[in-house]
């Protein structure tokens, strides 16, 4: 009897092969089973924070709650009847300055301290040469810091979002 | 050569004495190898089907579905979400850690219950060590912890110490929507409310259940009522918002109410559901339900005129006006001015087996049919007498819950026909489909009838005692109904229930809104006064004037001779020269 036959040879070679490849394709289910059950236990932990970020999230609007901050921190009161209009040529014209409802309780630092560089100095030769009128009590008289600010944060935010 | 003889060449002749044994076992060899070679054709034919015509074939034409790599693994079913119309949170379970010791891990007791006592506050050093230091393998430290709590303990890095995962139950809403959601116990069992009803729904897990509350509507009426409850001194009130179209309940509160998340800190009356299981005397308010019987079955003139000029004496009772007008009044002063002789009259007039099986008609007379579990049942004069017919048309004698008397008189202003309070959010119809129940439905008085109603509930908002529950814009209408309490089983001058029955927009109403409050005192700004024109008028007016602008309505400034209630003024004996003639008298 021939031993190194070439069929034996033949043999040998494939079952070595097919050997070899189910020795890595169990490897390969291994690997994957232990990532979908990492996975799993992720997208579990996720849906969890998603159940506790939701609750907190109507806890925090709750309407009491958003009632009593609006009372306190904005210049915003609630909707009246008489604020409802049916036709909006009932509106009020643009340009009448709408005096807010409650006068502020504090009174902006930001008001006071407008630096000089900003102050637009009318020039004898423009024709805006007209007598600046009195500033009223009131935050949105002075937009030029807050919306200063509020670019720059726009700014800051858009490096972070600019790949999307 | 022919084939056949190639074959028989093959073939082995065996002989002698152990030929049919060997005969048998060669037979035997054969039939095990067809075997297998059968199977094993079936092995391959298998590893074809999935190797190439399952997985390669599809991939190269396109054709592969995608599948599931695996069944959904069975999960433990969270108890589902209780939402609002607007998906806003009322009860949500979450997974709290509960932490308990082992023990025997813990190696140095002392070091681990100071560290403990430091790190939440509901648990003192020495019981702590006292338990660290038993002699068993498991002992419950505390229960639900909070999130930080539990960073805490992690952080301490003791070995000893484990959690536990549970599910909590949380109401972010907390006592807003108390009596409707209800609470449940430590193990998640619903006790009350939509928690109770549908518990084995809930428990199944799975989508959200959605209620008709708004909780900005909720907020708003519960917000109201309570400043009428303080205002007035009084002891409790309830309120309700129902959409008057669907029957949907928009908010619904009773107070004083409670925390579900503690429910067992509350007293008895914090529990109780003054919405659908306190069953109240409505006073004024059933007029509603008596002048439209009267209007219905009798067909009269408005002009029809009650002498209301002296009490009315019915048996050993007397009937008594609040506010004596002392001359005979047409129907619509009847109604405007709440006159009980003029309603115990048109009662007379109606007959105790209309009257009765009026009320029937609208439900007054059995529990209101809603999806919570707590239902107060009617009480109704057993047997009824004449007299109780004089009494129960103007609400006396007859006990209803609120919830009734909301879905009863929406059913008179809307048209005539019934309507099913509902507290459940039926998506298809909340998207506009329509009501499947409109095809069948009950009508219990004329579309006439209907709109009569509505004149004379905007003519008490107009001329009468609810002035104070105007909107401008809005075109409110309702019924007041200052009820007073029995007490001892006679009836108490100074306790009083009063409550406001209000529609809006009165052409068609859309949204019906009722405030009842329970013993007002009067105080310096009324007067002393602690009736429903006082108390529930000015507080459904403010709910109202709140809500509409919310829900983006559009007021409509309509000029008086539009007003729904102005063809009823010439009969009115103040408002004779307004339109002329003063109807026909006919006195029965």
């Amino acid at each position: 009897m021939k031993f190194l036959r070439i069929s034996t040879f033949f043999a040998l070679t494939l079952s070595a092969a097919s050997g070899f490849m189910l020795f890595s394709t169990a490897q390969k289910v291994q690997q994957a089973e232990s990532n979908l059950g990492r996975v799993r236990t992720q997208v579990a932990q996720e849906e969890q924070t998603i159940r506790v970020l939701r609750a907190e999230w109507d806890y925090l609007n709750r309407p009491d709650r958003l009632e009593a901050l609006v009372k306190s921190k904005l210049e915003l009161i609630p909707a009246t009847p008489e604020s409802v209009r049916a036709d909006t040529s009932e509106l009020p014209a643009p340009y009448t300055p709408i005096v807010p409802v409650r006068k502020p309780a504090y009174s902006s630092p930001v008001a006071k301290a407008i630096p000089a560089s900003l102050e637009t100095q009318p020039t004898e030769s423009s024709p805006q040469a007209l007598p600046k009128p009195a500033a009223p009590q009131s935050p949105d008289q002075t937009p030029e810091v807050p919306q200063k600010d509020f670019n720059q944060m726009l700014n800051e935010l858009a490096p972070a979002g600019g790949d999307e | 050569m022919s084939i056949v003889n190639r074959v028989r060449k093959l073939r082995i002749r065996i002989e002698g004495s152990k030929r049919s044994a060997l005969d048998m076992a060669h037979g035997r060899i054969v039939l095990i190898s067809a075997g297998f070679a059968f199977l094993y054709l079936g092995v391959g034919a298998r590893v074809v089907d999935l190797t190439i015509l399952q997985g390669e074939l599809p991939r190269m034409t396109g054709t592969s579905i995608e599948r599931p790599l695996e069944p959904e693994q069975k999960k433990m079913a969270v108890r589902s979400d209780i939402t609002d119309r607007n998906g806003v949170l009322l009860a949500t379970s979450l997974e709290t850690a509960s932490l308990y010791a082992d023990p025997a891990l813990v190696k140095d007791p002392v070091r681990a219950a100071e560290a403990l006592s430091k790190a939440i506050p509901g648990i003192t050093y020495g019981d702590a060590l006292e338990k660290l230091q038993r002699h068993s393998r498991f002992v419950w430290l505390k229960r639900n912890l909070t999130p930080a709590e539990q960073t805490r303990i992690l952080e301490l890095g003791e070995p000893g110490l484990q959690f536990q995962t549970e599910y909590t139950r949380i109401y972010p809403q907390g006592e807003l929507a108390a009596h409707m959601v209800g609470y449940g116990s430590v193990d998640g069992a619903g006790l009350a409310g939509v928690e109770r009803s549908f518990n084995d729904l809930l428990n199944k897990g799975g989508k959200p259940l959605a209620l008709t509350l708004d909780i900005r509507l909720q907020h708003i009426l519960r917000r109201e009522t309570k400043k009428a409850i303080s205002d007035f001194t009084a002891k409790g009130g309830a309120g309700i918002i129902m959409d008057v179209v669907t029957g949907e309940i928009l908010a619904a509160t009773s107070l004083p109410d409670f925390d579900p998340q503690n429910p067992s800190a509350a007293k008895p009356q914090q529990i109780f559901n003054n919405i659908t299981l306190g069953v109240y005397e409505p006073g004024s308010t059933m007029k509603i339900f008596s002048t439209a019987a009267l209007l219905e079955l009798k067909k009269p003139n408005l002009g029809m005129t009650f002498d209301t000029t002296k009490p009315l004496k019915a048996g050993k009772h007397t009937i008594h006006d609040y506010h004596p007008e002392k001359r005979p009044l047409t129907i619509p002063e009847v109604f405007m001015h709440s006159s009980n002789i003029g309603s115990a009259l048109m009662g007379q007039t109606v007959g105790t087996e209309g009257l009765k099986n009026f009320y029937s008609d609208l439900g007054l007379l059995s529990p209101v049919n809603v999806e919570i579990d707590e239902k107060g049942r009617p009480l109704v004069p057993n047997p009824w007498r004449d007299i109780h017919t004089l009494t129960a048309a103007f609400g006396h004698g007859v006990s209803v819950s609120p919830l009734q008397i909301v879905s009863a008189s929406s059913a008179i202003v809307r048209g005539g026909t019934l309507v099913k309070p509902t507290i459940i959010l039926d998506e298809a119809l909340a998207k506009g489909a329509k009501k499947v129940t409109n095809e069948n439905e009950v009508r219990v008085v004329s579309p006439q009838t209907s709109h009569r109603m509505r004149q004379l509930m905007r003519l008490v908002v107009t001329e009468g005692t609810a002035k104070m529950a105007e909107v401008p814009g809005y075109n409110v209408g309702g019924k007041t109904g200052t009820a007073e309490k029995i007490v001892n089983g006679r009836y108490d001058h100074k306790k009083k229930i009063s409550s406001f029955m209000g529609f809006f927009p009165m052409e068609a109403p859309r949204y019906a809104v009722f405030i009842m409050v329970d013993e007002p005192v009067g105080n310096k700004k009324s007067y002393g006064y602690a009736t429903a024109g006082w108390v529930a008028a000015p507080a459904v007016g403010r709910v109202i004037a709140a809500m509409a602008p919310l829900l983006g309505m559009k007021p409509q400034n309509t000029a008086e001779e539009d007003d729904i209630s102005y063809p009823l003024l010439p009969y009115l004996h103040d408002k004779k020269h307004q339109g002329g003639q003063l109807a026909t008298v006919t006195t029965e």
